[in-house]
């Protein structure tokens, strides 16, 4: 059987993985794929602090829970942002 | 616990004197502070008089636990009436002129009256004189700043000051402590410029000492250890509240476009992290007090805003002077800030007029002519910078935006009031409440208008892990740290409402306790037991907290305020975000009506009037006030 | 004798306070900057702050000049001693002191020096951004001499042509 894959857009970084920026990059998942299993193969590449408490992970801009990650699915052209969220205002 | 806690300096400007009452049972009842404040100002303001008249007190007060090694703990409230809104104003800043105060002797200075003649007070521990100011009038916050230490030849004194924004009654303008703290938002410096009065400049020798001195000292180091166990500890430090921006801009909140936008593409440009990595960032500064040292001091080396060097900037101005008005460069922020501070405005609602105007030039509503000549287009940093002066000395088009973005809208008319982004005639902070809830209902019900900076519901954004633990805690389940989720806000409000005014009150930074969660209500209990003497538990400062917020709201409800009045501005309340197209991305009113019928049961005020009860005043501790309230016909029922 | 000071680094220093109102809460119970044995030199209008503390003299003026020898030191350790009853609060040792680290405070009238906390000074441990740092003076020049020269390589990097991002 062939997994069909997606693009999905990947926001990542605001001063996770060494990046300053929010740099954006086409990010391919199989289809299906939830949220907590693309931060497991990010995680691969840019290591666990995907997985802090205080990184912002959000779907088109609504964040998601780190309990809702395993049940949120992603669709095409998603936008995915994984970044560190700091304080102040 | 005078020597904690200070007298209260009291300074009428018209009869040129001074004199000095004891502290210790408003302590006792209001803490300290805005709340100290808010019961002189409910005493001595008589509604009706004018805010720019001699019966608008502007009142000045340092917090309880000023003058000590609490961590950050040295911030000073400034009260009065806003001559923007008409309406209950206390503004904030830290900075370390509330540390010299408190050495001085005093925990509140009361200024009262007006001068006839520009004047400065220069209080030097107990001897307090009244001063000429007229080479004074006129110069800007830092020459004033420069001219005092050597007038009275000391380096080492405090001043706060007003700039010509002051001095020409910008709606807008602030009470500046230095160009790195802004008592900033609606207006206290047009009051103090209405005064005469120029600047305060304090020199305080003296000790502060506890009354349980090594209690306090252990407890003041568990504080700032807390503080610095904090997960946004590091980040807050390094980036200052600049740090941010990406995050909030990620969640559609942030106020770009005068509100058209709530997301911009390339938001790093404009970004702490960017003012770090480009060397714009030239040191951090800390207030008194503070292990997080949160302030920046930047320096535009060149370009067209080269030579620029000044405090700042914060989110709050890169937002307001930098998204908000479609410019991402932050070189251009820098020299806009750097006009604020030295002619003493607040960026917030500069930058809100600047962004209602090149909205309304868009739509041909405001035109070359009236602009002297001058095209106006989203972007234009070097236009930014002009009119930002031009503001300050209500110069062609900026005496129109110097009155506040509601005022410049009902004056140029038409549909202008639609994208006039204020609540209660304040300048709405630049957090797009479409997104986050919590924060909606905290801008509608604040006494002096549409902000953040009577709550700090930070914590609705959920990206702290600490602040979603308090979401938890509040609500009693996590499925509420939702920032677009408009159900349990008024219990989150409530209870950012209560903190918050006990943290203003002794002293403590809003960022101690609501942005980073180190320091909590049972410990603020417990220091301000050693502080006093007094044994005092987490409910009873909470109270104390309570009664406060509930004095403030008795003032407004004093000057006529009603339901009507809890407001959110026309475009969030009329048009979806753009950027989350959702059917819950608005504030719209019949969701603001629920958080709000939520809101006052909370409280125990009337739903149909947001009045106080008389049963909630005598619950709270104001039944005198409740009295006069109903002399007046203000109590529901 | 002495061999660690406290070294302040001022490019770190925040103008925080929480060294003065540590130093003036360990040495007089109290919070009071002007009691305390470090100071700040502040440019508030700039948002500098530099600390200022005994940087412990081979040959002390300020014990040279004292009339009636209460300012001293231990003879053990070499940390500053002030006898209180003895001091008459004449000032000589704030004047004759190059940099300011010896004052009698209006609030104190006998004179305070640094006395590096028998050993472990409390300002360091209060400063949150390492500005201060209890070493040897030897250890301190080392540093700053390889700072100065970073300093050199980044000036050097923007003289030739590197811009601004």
């Amino acid at each position: 059987m062939v997994t069909t894959m997606m693009t999905v857009r990947l926001r990542f970084g605001g001063g996770l993985g060494g990046t300053s920026r929010v740099e954006v990059t086409d990010f391919v998942l199989p289809e299906g794929t939830t949220v907590q299993a693309a931060l497991e193969t990010l995680a691969r590449d840019k290591g666990d602090e995907v997985f802090h408490p205080a990184v912002l992970v959000a779907v088109n801009g609504r964040r998601i829970p780190a309990e809702e990650c395993a049940a949120r699915t992603l669709s095409p052209g998603d936008a995915l942002t994984v970044i560190s969220g700091l304080a102040g205002g | 616990m005078k020597q904690i806690a200070g007298d209260t300096l009291f300074i009428d400007l018209s009869k040129r004197i001074s004199w000095r009452e004891p502290n210790d049972d408003l302590v006792r009842q209001y803490l300290g502070a805005r709340g100290i404040n808010a019961r002189y100002l409910w005493e001595l303001y008589e509604p009706g008089a004018d805010a720019f008249g001699p019966d608008n007190p502007l009142i000045f007060g340092t917090g309880l636990l000023t003058g000590t090694v609490a961590p950050s703990s040295g911030r000073t409230t400034v009260t009065c009436l806003s001559p923007a809104t008409g309406w209950y104003l206390k503004t904030n800043a830290g900075g370390h002129f509330g540390g010299e105060m408190k050495y001085a002797g005093y925990g509140n200075i009361v200024v009262r009256g007006q001068a006839e003649e520009p004047t400065y007070v220069w209080i030097d521990d107990a001897r307090v004189e009244f001063r000429d100011a007229r080479h004074l009038w006129g110069k800007d916050v830092r020459e004033t700043d420069r001219a005092l230490k050597e007038e009275l030849g000391d380096e080492d004194i405090q001043t706060v000051a007003i700039g010509p924004a002051g001095e020409n009654r910008v709606m807008f303008a602030s009470v500046m402590f230095t160009v790195y703290n802004a008592a900033g938002r609606g207006g206290a410096g047009a009051v103090m410029g209405s005064k005469n009065l120029k600047a305060v400049a304090v020199r305080g020798t003296g000790a502060v000492k506890p009354v349980q001195p090594a209690r306090f000292h252990e407890l003041a180091l568990a504080a700032r250890r807390s503080v610095e166990a904090d997960s946004g500890f590091e980040g807050l430090g390094t980036y200052g509240t600049s740090g941010s921006l990406a995050a909030v801009n990620e969640v559609r909140a942030l106020a770009s476009y005068n509100f058209r936008r709530s997301h911009v593409d390339d938001v790093y440009r404009i970004t702490g992290q960017y003012l770090s990595d480009s060397g714009l960032l030239k040191r951090r500064v800390a207030c008194f007090s503070c292990p997080i040292g949160c302030h920046r001091h930047c320096a535009v080396g060149d370009g067209p805003f080269a030579g620029s060097s000044t405090g700042g900037p914060e989110f709050e101005t890169l937002v307001a002077l930098g998204s908000g008005c479609g410019t991402l460069d932050a070189r251009a922020v820098i020299m806009a800030n750097e006009i604020a501070n030295v002619m003493g405005m607040d960026t917030i609602s500069l930058g809100s007029v600047i962004q209602w105007a090149m909205e309304s030039y868009e739509k041909g509503l405001i035109t070359k002519e009236d602009l002297d000549g001058r095209e106006m287009h989203w972007g234009d940093g070097e236009m930014i910078v002009e009119l930002a002066r031009k503001i300050a000395f209500r110069e062609g088009f900026g005496d129109v935006l110097a009155d506040g973005v509601k005022r410049a809208a009902e004056r140029v008319g038409g549909d202008s009031y639609k994208w006039a982004v204020h609540g209660k005639g304040l300048e709405q902070s630049r957090v797009d409440t479409r997104s986050a809830k919590a924060y909606a209902l905290a801008f509608a019900v604040n006494p002096r208008g549409a902000d953040h900076l009577h709550t700090e519901t930070f914590a609705d954004f959920g990206m702290s892990p600490e602040g979603r633990a308090l979401i938890e805690k509040i609500t009693g389940d996590p499925k509420y740290t939702a920032a677009y989720c408009s159900e349990k806000r008024a219990e989150i409000v409530r209870w950012h409402e209560d903190c918050y005014a006990v943290t203003d009150a002794l002293g403590y930074c809003a960022f101690t306790s609501t942005a980073l969660y180190g320091v909590t209500p049972a410990m603020m209990a417990d220091i301000y037991s050693a502080a006093i003497g007094i044994e005092t538990t987490e409910d009873e400062i909470m109270h104390l907290g309570r009664r406060i917020v509930t004095l403030e709201k008795c003032f407004n409800v004093r000057q006529g305020a009603t339901r009507a009045d809890d407001h959110l501005p026309w475009r969030l309340m009329n048009e979806i975000n753009p950027d989350r197209p959702e059917p819950d991305a608005i504030n719209s009113q019949a969701e603001l009506d629920v958080m709000l019928d939520d809101y006052y049961d909370l409280h125990g005020w009337d739903r149909a009037t947001s009045w106080p009860t008389r049963a909630t005043l005598e619950a709270v501790g104001l039944v005198d006030v409740g009295g006069e309230l109903e002399r007046r016909g203000k109590l529901p029922g | 004798m002495i061999d660690r000071i406290v070294v302040s680094y001022p490019e770190l220093c925040t103008g925080c306070r929480q060294c003065e109102l540590t130093c003036s809460y360990v040495h007089e119970g109290v919070y009071s900057p002007g009691l305390s044995r470090i100071r700040l030199v502040r440019f508030e209008g700039e948002g500098l702050s530099v600390p200022v503390t005994c940087v412990y003299c081979r040959r002390p003026y300020c014990e040279e000049v004292c009339p009636t020898g209460a300012m001293t030191h231990d003879p053990q350790t070499g940390t500053a001693v002030v006898l209180e009853a003895r001091c008459i609060g004449c000032k000589e040792c704030v004047g004759a002191c190059p940099i300011g680290a010896a004052d009698v405070p209006a609030a104190k009238d006998t004179a305070i020096r640094c006395d590096l906390c028998g050993g472990d000074p409390a300002c360091v441990k209060a400063c949150p951004t390492g500005a201060l740092k209890f070493e040897s003076i030897g250890q301190a020049t080392r540093e700053k001499r390889r700072g100065r020269v970073k300093e050199f390589a980044l000036v050097m990097d923007a003289t030739l042509g590197r811009e601004e991002r």
